[in-house]
């Protein structure tokens, strides 16, 4: 099994393919960027408008370590983002209480997902697929057109710096760290063994549906603040913009090379360097057509263009990242557990 | 397992019957001919769509193509583009379809086969593709319009409930029936879904299978994505994105494994009718678009539970 290659192949080898094409990411971006790329507006503005990826991507990858996937997590994104508005705007609430509330309804959607799956043994691709189809719903009912505004305070702190450091950076860093410190605990552990062999984890003693539960409670959790940071970047709600978030968060786990390790925090570090590799890469394609844009004026290339690109790229990252993942197994010769994205 | 098979038939039956009488009650011109010619028409949409996801899920290895609804739209668009509203382009037109959903399809395989990247994410990525496909290839725009004999055959109705669209797929449905039990191709996806090793060793070319079932999986869908052009005359960008999550869950409800190796078409067929009606159903009730959202949500939910309920995890 698993456990015993891992334990001589430290964790950061092994989600090693997300850092590779991060590098190489990165280096094309500060070719094409220029050294611009390392100043604090343009570092922070890449960052703050990735965060609720990033986010995204940390919800995702909970779920996906037990095995699962979580389709409702763009939906569950756009409830809080219109719980928060509304609760706020035409309720009159602090700030304060209206984003409990919303992060607190993400939370129990994330529940009513793990025990659905987990107690009616459904597949979690179609029940997070209806429950996506089911807050939609709902999130219109909350806000069916686009409006409502977030306190100035909010969005200027959300863009800005704080200590003369980007508040973006100082996000991702408290919640990769808080992630990081939930790997001492037991529940990671139990989550990462139902995601590798639900039987064995059983056998083992790890109740198996209790931990089923607060994996997907838990991505619920980690959803809702996505959802928070975007409302915080857009300063307005809106429920169609969430929906996106589901599927770039599955392909920023998958990039981070971490279907074949099954390690708490592999799988956090493999999260944040996919969905990094996801932001830069579309910061390349911006620069590069503007590059093109600037240098030959009478070229007018539609943004589609610029869309086809960075969904090649990101293709070339998927099939680049499952090869070098399967090398290192090779490698390692032992693990012979197949993970896969369980239905 | 035997024993199993006319039990699913019952409870599909049986969804459906009570789904009708439920309708008739809700509405006494649901049974009318023109909504049973309705429903009809849109379960054999999704029929099409869902004959490729059938092939996929049976395949195995966690087999699933969310290309699909991209597929499905860029036939559409290409549907409407090169019919531009004459019967001479018909034939043309459909090849057209056919083709560009078929290399779609060998795309999608190729990076599942060989750079082995997951068949779900593979397929999505794709799906981001073929959107930007569709954006660059209309400018946002589509122009054209189906032909004549194309909106004839989904709109002329050859009895009072059946329109021509509908015959098709019955044609449609007893050959894929024919595919999958009777063709060596079909025998070797079953062998392989079932058990990609054992079938390995009994000689199946299981990479080859896989490149078949994938690209077959992008012609059926731009086959729809045809048909959805011919029926709704209007087309835009990523038309057949709704039919993408509604493609699996009719394969699900039609009692197809998504572990693979166990299910056939008729079962989805059901799924595509139940689906289509429960669809009917709430328009009928709720035209509000949230309320909707929330009742197929919900229903899904329900349908799912009693339906694909999994062995409990015991030794």
């Amino acid at each position: 099994m698993g456990k015993n290659s891992l334990k001589h192949n430290p964790s950061w080898s092994v989600g090693i393919s997300g850092y590779v094409l991060l590098l190489g990411a990165v280096l094309i971006n500060i070719l094409i960027q220029g050294f611009g790329f390392f100043r604090v507006t343009s570092f922070g503005s890449l960052l703050s408008s990735n965060l609720p990826l990033i986010l995204a991507a940390y919800a995702q990858m909970i779920v996906m370590l037990s095995g699962g996937i979580d389709i409702s997590i763009g939906n569950i994104m756009a409830l809080v983002n219109a719980v928060a508005i509304v609760l706020a705007n035409a309720y009159g609430m602090p700030i304060g209480v209206s984003w409990t509330i919303a992060v607190a309804i993400g939370t129990g959607v994330g529940l009513l997902n793990g025990l659905i799956i987990a107690y009616l043994r459904v597949p979690p691709l179609l029940v997070t697929f209806a429950m996506a189809t089911f807050i939609k719903g709902v999130a219109l009912v909350v806000l069916p057109k686009p409006g409502g505004t977030v306190p100035k305070v909010i969005y200027r702190t959300y863009t800005g710096t704080i200590l003369g450091v980007p508040t973006a950076i100082w996000l991702i860093l408290i919640s990769t760290v808080i992630l990081l410190l939930l790997s001492k605990f037991k529940l990671s552990k139990s989550i990462s063994a139902i995601g590798s062999s639900e039987r064995n984890a059983f056998a083992s003693g790890i109740k198996v549906e209790k931990t089923k539960v607060l994996a997907y409670t838990l991505g619920g959790l980690v959803a809702s603040f996505a959802g928070l940071s975007l409302t915080a970047l857009t300063a307005s709600g809106d429920v169609r913009i969430g929906g996106a978030f589901a599927l770039q968060s599955i392909a920023a786990v998958t990039i981070g090379g971490t279907l074949g390790a099954g390690k708490w925090s592999s799988y956090v570090y493999g999260a944040i360097s996919g969905s990094l590799f996801l932001a830069v890469v579309s910061n390349i394609v911006f620069f590069a057509f503007n590059i093109l844009a600037t240098n030959y004026p009478g070229m007018q290339i539609s943004t589609y263009y610029q869309q086809l690109l960075s969904n090649f790229i990101i293709i070339f990252g998927l099939a680049s990242a499952v090869l070098m993942d399967r090398q290192n197994h090779q490698k390692t010769g032992k693990d012979k557990s197949k993970r896969g994205i369980a239905l | 397992m035997k024993k199993k098979i006319p039990q699913q038939t019952i409870i599909l039956v049986g969804i459906i019957v009570v789904l009708l009488i439920l309708g008739s009650i809700i509405n006494p011109q649901f049974m009318a001919s023109m909504n049973v010619a309705n429903i009809l028409t849109m379960s054999a949409l999704l029929g099409f769509i869902a004959i490729g996801q059938t092939f996929v899920v049976l395949s195995g290895d966690n087999g699933l193509d969310l290309s699909v609804g991209g597929v499905m739209s860029l036939g559409a668009i290409l549907a409407t583009t090169y019919m531009s509203g004459q019967n001479k382009n018909f034939l043309l037109a459909m090849l057209i379809v056919l083709v560009s959903g078929a290399i779609f399809g060998f795309l999608n395989s190729i990076g599942i086969v060989y750079a082995k990247v997951p068949a779900m994410v593979m397929t999505l990525a794709m799906a981001n593709v073929l959107t930007s496909i569709q954006q660059i290839f209309t400018g946002g725009y589509p122009k054209g319009g189906p032909s004549p004999i194309a909106s004839a055959i989904t709109t002329t109705r050859i009895l009072p409930f059946l329109p021509g669209i509908v015959v098709l797929w019955i044609v449609m449905i007893g050959v894929v029936h024919l595919i999958l039990t009777r063709s060596s191709y079909g025998k070797q996806l079953y062998a392989m879904g079932a058990n990609k090793n054992a079938a390995l060793l009994t000689g199946v070319k299981v990479r080859k299978i896989k490149i078949i079932t994938y690209t077959l999986c992008g012609m059926m869908s731009a086959f729809a994505g045809f048909w959805l052009c011919a029926y709704n005359g209007v087309v835009y960008v990523n038309a057949g994105s709704s039919y993408i999550m509604p493609s699996v869950a009719v394969v699900v409800i039609g009692g197809t494994s998504l572990a693979g190796g166990k299910g056939s078409y008729s079962g989805t067929v059901a799924g595509a009718v139940i689906l289509t009606i429960i669809n009917s159903l709430l328009v009928m009730v709720n035209t509000n678009e949230a309320g909707r959202f929330m009742m197929n949500g919900f229903l899904l939910i329900i349908l799912l539970a009693i339906y694909t309920k999994q062995p409990k995890n015991r030794q």
